[in-house]
């Protein structure tokens, strides 16, 4: 943006007009202005962040990080989620009627239960 | 002195190996009488006495034979009534082969939790029913 020197005469006569305050002439009162201005707000120090505390923050993040992918895979991890014992396969050579597997996971404990199971002393369940 | 981060990492690990569950080096092989004669449960049985009474419909459970072996397996645990339990595998991939008066009655591939039975049931017995229990510890 170009300026000419008309342009400031111009702004200084408009601004003469609307009656602005003067000008700090010293720097001692502009001073002086400016801190009773900053008293009215509230002033929050800002700290610069130190090496160690940057050091000991970058290792919380790399913490949680941790801790997330550790309950991502002990959820997700194949066969995980169930804490009880699992039967992959049963194979029923005798002569029966059924077979009924249970999960208690209460009592943490898996039942197989075959019926009438004829046994080798003869007799039938 | 250990950085909390160090810390909480270190138990979320003790945590999931804790959970995980395989981490047992004996495998017990117990057999039991389940009937309705009397009313009671057997010495030798209390770590599984929840799980026997609220699952099966018996009054009386009476340990008959109890034998352990190592993790892995590769062994025959001859129990009373004629019953054999030949045991093969890690306890994540166990093989079991029950036989009665030499004859094979089942088998089966289990994958037993560290501290969570097997109850096997359904073999006759003179007064009610057989029932195998495996457990890894």
């Amino acid at each position: 943006m170009v300026v000419n020197k008309s342009s400031w005469k111009q702004i200084e006569e408009g601004l003469r007009s609307r009656k602005s305050p003067p000008p700090h002439n010293d720097s001692e009162s502009f001073m002086q202005d400016f801190k009773a201005r900053a008293s009215l707000m509230r002033q929050t120090p800002v700290e610069a962040p130190s090496i160690s505390r940057i050091f000991i923050s970058g290792w919380r993040y790399i913490g949680v990080t941790a801790a997330a992918l550790l309950m991502l895979g002990y959820f997700f991890w194949p066969a995980q989620s169930t804490l009880v014992t699992q039967v992959k396969s049963l194979q029923i050579l005798a002569p029966h009627s059924g077979v009924i597997i249970m999960t208690d996971e209460d009592n943490s404990g898996t039942v197989v239960w075959v019926t009438d199971l004829e046994a080798d002393d003869g007799s039938k369940g | 002195m250990m950085r909390a981060p160090f810390k909480i990492i270190l138990l979320l690990v003790l945590i999931f190996t804790a959970g995980n569950g395989i981490a047992g080096s004996t495998l017990s092989v117990r057999l039991v009488e389940a009937s309705h004669a009397g009313q009671g449960m057997g010495v030798g049985l209390g770590d599984v006495a929840n799980l026997l009474q609220n699952n099966l419909p018996y009054k009386t459970f009476q340990l008959l034979a109890s034998r352990s072996m190592p993790l892995p397996a590769k062994g025959v645990a001859s129990l009373s009534s004629g019953i054999v339990a030949r045991c093969e595998g890690t306890q994540e991939s166990l093989n079991v082969v029950l036989e009665r008066g030499g004859k094979k009655i089942m088998q089966t591939s289990v994958e037993l939790r560290d501290g969570t039975p097997l109850i096997i049931g359904g073999l006759s017995s003179g007064q009610g029913k057989l029932i195998v229990i495996l457990l890894a510890k």
